[in-house]
Parts: structure tokens; C-alpha cells; sequence
């Protein structure tokens, strides 16, 4: 069967909160944050030694565990949409990378992992929002090398931006 | 607001846009590169560059830095944040960029994994086509290590050196 343009719409929304999602932790954006997930969205992470918790709570672990964080990257592709009237099921693979400080000055802990998200979505007054998130780790990868200081403060410095203003583009 | 069909349409001409810059200085076609940019367009590139640069000034500088022994490239974009008004758009984007280069020693190569942001004030013209008016490019990591670079791979690596990867041939015949 074709799709519609509805279907289409469908699609960009429920990416919107995908999106979302990534941008708010990688950009430390949390009120956008709130435009990924539904009021009472859960979250599990089968595997990985932590219960499934409400998307609210992981977002104030997430504050927290970034605060040492250097900086992070969670790049999604090849969303398989699934969308039956106001529910959908998104299937999204995720590479990740993420910067944390070692003990040694200029010396960086990279993590590098591949994840599979995968969303039950449902339409609200507000949008598409997810409603459940199963994040199934496929590989994790962790190394440390040396950073030049200009690198890392040109790094620093983006971490504390805010990207989503003009002004904050305009250095 | 609910999305548009205009919205998404929109949306696609952005993405071309920015799509042009990275097919641009991934396949070293740098018309494509140029034609991301609005006239007076600028790039700004954080713990890089001291002043921000025009694009043209940009594309010289990426071929004098890197193409004597560059071997391959992909900026691989993803997770675009969008917000239009009208004519104006501002756009936050991830890269993952891969690049090859000559290694220090024979049947080496030297592989470079940056991972950053193109945040982008956009506008779109008379002619429909949206194009970037300022870019800011942020690193998030850079980590470089050396591989083995030996046939069948480096033979492969390096024939799409020789490609033009024009647009219009998927076969990449020759410009």
C-alpha cells in the first residue's frame, strides 16, 4: 500500500521526538527533553543492570551523569515505522559516542557503542510523543587517548552552549 | 503547531542544502560545496579558525591542508533540529566524520573520527532554494589512530580518488 501524506506527516513528527530525545542529552537541551516523551513514558534497558524507570527519571540521571561529561553524540538512522491510527512502533538503530575526563589531565575516556532504540509512540494533544523506550545496547567500545588543551577547551566551550539561538551561533 | 505538507517540503530543500555541503567536501566537488553557501555566507569554526571565513576562503583552505595526502572522507549528518520562519531557518545538526589520509609509514593510513555539531542560519531565495548564511562548526571528539592500508582495501580507497562521482552518473564515470 502506498503512503499517504498523512502517513508522511506521521513520520516526520513522531522523528521530531526522536530527535528530541538525542539533542536534549547531547546539547544538554532538557526542555526539549519534554517534546520527546509522553507524561508518563517509561524507559528500559534490558541487559544493562538497571530497571526500567520513568523517562523523567532517567532524564534527571542524565542531568546528573553530565554534569563530568565531556560531550556525546547519539546519531540515529533507519527508523522502521510502524503506525497504526494514534499508536506507532519505531524501530531505530543509534551510534553513540561520548568524552569523559580521566585522572590525568588532557587524558580522555572515549565510549563508543551501537543501540538499538525501540518506541511505542502515541499521538497527544501535543504531538507524537513516546510513550515506551527499550534501549538494547549492540556493542560498547571504551579507549583513552590524549587531547591537545586547545581541542579539548574548543570542546568545552560547545558543551556550554546553548545551539538553539542564533546568538549562541554567532561566536 | 502540527506539521505541513509546505513544512515538509521545506524541510527536504533544507536537507538538500545541507546535503550539498557534505557531498560537497566529501567527493571534493566543490561547485556542490559553494552552492550551499547564500552570497556574504560565512563559516565559523570553534577552536579552529580565529575569524570566520568565507566559503570559498573555506574550500581553499580545506584543499590546501588536506589534499595532498587525503585519501577519503564521509561526514555522515543526522538528528537535524529545525526551526523555520518564513525565509529563515536555523538548523542544528550531528556529524560523524571519517577521514582517511596517507600514513607516516608505508601501507599505512592515518584515520581521523570526529564527531560535532553544524549549527546554521539558513535563508531561502527567490528561487526557492535554501542556502546557509552563517555556519558554526563545533567539535564534540577528534581521535586519530594509524591502520594497515594494504590491497585489496587501499586499491579500493584509493580508485574513488579518481571518480568524479558526478550527481548525474551513479556509476561514477569520470567528470
Amino acid at each position: 500500500m502506498s503512503l499517504t501524506e498523512q502517513e508522511l506527516l506521521d513520520r516526520a513528527e513522531i522523528t521530531d521526538a526522536l530527535v528530541a530525545y538525542c539533542q536534549a542529552q547531547d546539547q544538554n537541551a532538557w526542555p526539549l527533553y519534554a517534546r520527546a516523551f509522553t507524561a508518563d513514558a517509561t524507559i528500559a534497558f534490558p541487559g544493562m543492570g538497571m530497571e526500567p524507570m520513568a523517562a523523567s527519571v532517567f532524564r534527571d540521571f542524565l542531568i546528573r551523569f553530565n554534569e563530568t561529561r565531556l560531550s556525546g553524540q547519539h546519531l540515529i538512522g533507519n527508523s522502521w515505522f510502524e503506525i497504526s491510527g494514534d499508536e506507532a512502533c519505531v524501530v531505530s538503530e543509534a551510534i553513540y559516542i561520548t568524552l569523559h575526563p580521566t585522572d590525568t589531565p588532557g587524558r580522555i575516556r572515549r565510549v563508543r557503542g551501537n543501540a538499538l532504540y525501540t518506541d511505542r509512540c502515541r499521538r497527544t494533544a501535543e504531538g507524537w510523543r513516546i510513550a515506551e523506550r527499550v534501549i538494547a545496547q549492540k556493542n560498547v567500545e571504551v579507549d583513552e587517548g590524549d587531547y591537545d588543551p586547545a581541542l579539548l577547551e574548543a570542546i568545552r566551550a560547545a558543551a556550554a552552549t546553548d545551539w538553539f539561538t542564533s546568538a549562541g551561533a554567532g561566536q | 503547531m502540527a506539521l505541513t505538507i509546505a513544512a515538509l517540503l521545506a524541510r527536504a530543500a533544507i536537507h538538500d542544502c545541507l546535503n550539498r555541503y557534505a557531498q560537497g567536501v566529501d567527493q571534493r566537488n566543490w561547485p556542490l560545496f559553494l552552492s550551499a553557501f547564500a552570497p556574504g555566507a560565512v563559516v565559523v569554526v570553534q577552536g579552529y579558525l580565529a575569524a570566520p571565513i568565507t566559503p570559498e576562503g573555506f574550500a581553499a583552505l580545506l584543499r590546501d591542508t588536506f589534499d595532498h595526502n587525503r585519501l577519503s572522507g564521509q561526514h555522515l549528518l543526522g538528528n537535524t533540529a529545525l526551526a523555520v520562519e518564513g525565509a529563515r531557518a536555523h538548523a542544528v545538526t550531528e556529524f560523524l566524520a571519517t577521514t582517511l589520509e596517507e600514513g607516516a609509514a608505508p601501507a599505512t593510513a592515518a584515520r581521523q573520527i570526529t564527531a560535532g555539531l553544524y549549527v546554521d542560519d539558513l535563508v531561502c531565495g527567490d528561487d526557492g532554494h535554501w542556502r546557509i548564511a552563517r555556519r558554526t562548526l563545533a567539535r564534540k571528539s577528534s581521535n586519530e589512530d594509524q591502520l594497515p592500508f594494504l590491497p585489496p582495501v587501499a586499491d579500493a580507497v584509493r580508485a574513488t580518488l579518481r571518480a568524479g562521482w558526478p550527481l548525474a552518473s551513479p556509476t561514477g564515470t569520470p567528470a
